[in-house]
């Protein structure tokens, strides 16, 4: 009984965070703009990235409501004093990819340039140093994914299929989330070989990598909020915005000729695939989660 | 600590809703403004300026607000009896001050995700990503935590009387800077031309851009100093007040 009730809850939840999403990229797409995110509707593209951000959470909360629930394990405690190491972990190891990003990106895709060129300009420093503050400040669009995937999906997941298939089937179903975002564009754009499907697919195994880092902070936090500050840090401080802080005026010209799909289908995603590896570790070592 | 912030939310619902209250009529009339001039076509450079100028006034007016919540907080806990009950509780003075701290951040951040999105349907209003003042109420939200740092350790010293005579003091003393640099300082960077275009000019292509990395950092050291004070002035705050 127990476990069909959490079937359904789960059921519920993905359905109402994906079709509000779906409904949304296909009114744009039919009478709006066709691939939004290639188009220079930048307004559009930033409601949609706050208010898409925000679905999973408004999900979340109408699943309580619908299913009565309850609202036990929330993971709103922000449990700093206990787990202050999942804070910092939240934004050393997204600002370590970053960087190793870029180093990979230079050793592999422009690798004419000298290092002293792809971090060129010291007003980098305080741009970067902006942007982190900012994520963390303004965290609350990717508390609106994390408090959903995180804080409602991923407990429901571990409790029907264990740890390690859940991180799996968590992580591909956040990536296919995104594909509505990626079909029109999102991240790669649409000039890619096997476009859409290379996206979607580079998506799930993006998100899975992300999922079990993620998952492995909010469970040793129990709070959404270090996943919340890492997810909003990977979004403000990726690869491409420390390069475009730093490099080289001749770099980044090249870089635009480069295009988007080029820089992100690159080696980059081999950094988070070895953090996921390690938090899929040691998520799996950790003792089974018990309710708090 | 939970406790004192729940009873510090409930004691300033009322001025919470005023504010709420408040901050939708000042969204209602800018967002109006922004369809209309969105509406409006092609508009000159000075208003597009314009317009995020008025963001920032409504912002700041909505971020200025919040003091009168957190003086709401204090009213009554100057009192001698109210701090002896602290003293007795289990998490004693600290769990009283953490719960100001909290407020304090509970209140920014809950007035940054009301600007945020006011924004953002401002942008769709408008038409155009060119008026996001986006940037501006995470600027805000550090200049309130920087106010805050210096006000709550007179607040638990000398109670809300005081403390309010030295915020104003605060404020003389900031305008005297600006007014000081404006008549000596070289600001010959901000006259040529447009001076709202010079400004954000300086902030975001010039030197200025250090002052925005650097000050969310200071901000963050700033209060976490003033927790520290806070927790060793409260003490002598019991023992001077009566």
């Amino acid at each position: 009984m127990n476990k069909k009730q959490t079937i359904k809850r789960l059921c519920v939840y993905i359905a109402l965070s994906f079709l509000p999403v779906i409904l949304i990229m296909v009114l744009i797409d039919c009478f709006v703009v066709y691939h939004l995110f290639t188009s220079d509707r930048a307004e559009i593209i930033y409601a949609v990235g706050i208010i898409g951000m925000l679905v999973p959470s408004i999900a979340h909360l109408l699943t309580r409501l619908i299913t009565k629930e309850g609202f036990s394990n929330l993971y709103l405690m922000p449990n700093v004093k206990k787990h202050f190491g999942a804070y910092l972990a939240s934004v050393f190891v997204i600002l370590g990819l970053s960087f190793t990003d870029v180093l990979v990106a230079w050793k592999t895709q422009f690798p004419q340039y000298s290092l002293g060129e792809v971090f060129h300009d010291v007003k980098g420093i305080p741009v970067i140093m902006f942007q982190i503050a900012m994520s963390i400040i303004m965290f609350f669009p990717a508390f609106g994914e994390e408090w959903g995937w995180r804080g409602y999906m991923m407990p429901k997941l571990t409790e029907l299929f264990g740890t390690p298939a859940a991180v799996i089937i968590g992580g591909i179903i956040w990536g296919l989330w995104h594909a509505p975002f990626t079909v029109n564009g999102h991240n790669f754009g649409v000039d890619y070989p096997g476009f859409p499907y290379m996206g979607i697919l580079y998506m799930c195994v993006f998100c899975t990598a992300m999922n079990a880092f993620l998952t492995l902070l909010t469970e040793k936090s129990k709070s959404i909020y270090p996943a919340s500050f890492a997810h909003m840090l990977n979004n403000n401080v990726l690869g491409l915005v420390v390069i475009s802080a730093f490099a080289s005026e001749d770099l980044l010209k090249d870089l635009e000729k480069m295009g988007n799909a080029k820089l992100a289908f690159g080696w980059g995603i081999v950094p988070t695939i070895m953090v996921g590896v390690v938090s899929f570790i040691l998520l799996c070592r950790m003792k089974s989660p018990k309710s708090h | 600590m939970l406790g004192f912030f729940y009873k510090d939310i409930h004691k300033t619902r009322m001025i919470m809703s005023l504010i709420l209250g408040v901050a939708l009529v000042v969204a209602a009339f800018l967002l109006t403004t922004y369809y209309f001039y969105g509406a409006a076509g092609e508009i000159e450079n000075s208003d597009i300026l314009m317009l995020p100028l008025t963001s920032a006034a409504a912002y700041y007016l909505l971020f200025f607000l919040l003091d009168w919540a957190m003086q709401d907080s204090f009213v009554g806990e100057d009192q001698s009896i109210w701090q002896c009950f602290v003293m007795a509780t289990p998490g004693t003075m600290k769990a009283q001050i953490q719960s100001k701290f909290c407020l304090t951040i509970f209140l920014n951040i809950c007035m940054l995700v009301f600007c945020e999105l006011m924004d953002m349907i401002a942008c769709l209003l408008f038409g155009d990503m060119t008026v996001s003042t986006a940037i501006l109420p995470v600027l805000l939200v550090c200049w309130n935590l920087t106010k805050s740092a210096f006000t709550l350790p007179f607040m638990f010293a000398c109670g809300n009387k005081q403390s309010n005579a030295i915020k104003l003091i605060f404020f003389a003393f900031i305008v005297l800077l600006i007014a000081v640099y404006g008549l000596f300082g070289d600001i010959s960077w901000a006259l040529h031309g447009n001076i709202l275009e010079n400004i954000r000019k300086f902030f975001i292509e010039g030197n200025g851009i250090w002052i925005l990395g650097i000050f969310p950092y200071v901000a963050a050291a700033l209060y976490y100093i003033s927790y520290c004070i806070c927790l060793k002035v409260y003490r002598k705050g019991l023992e001077n007040i009566e």
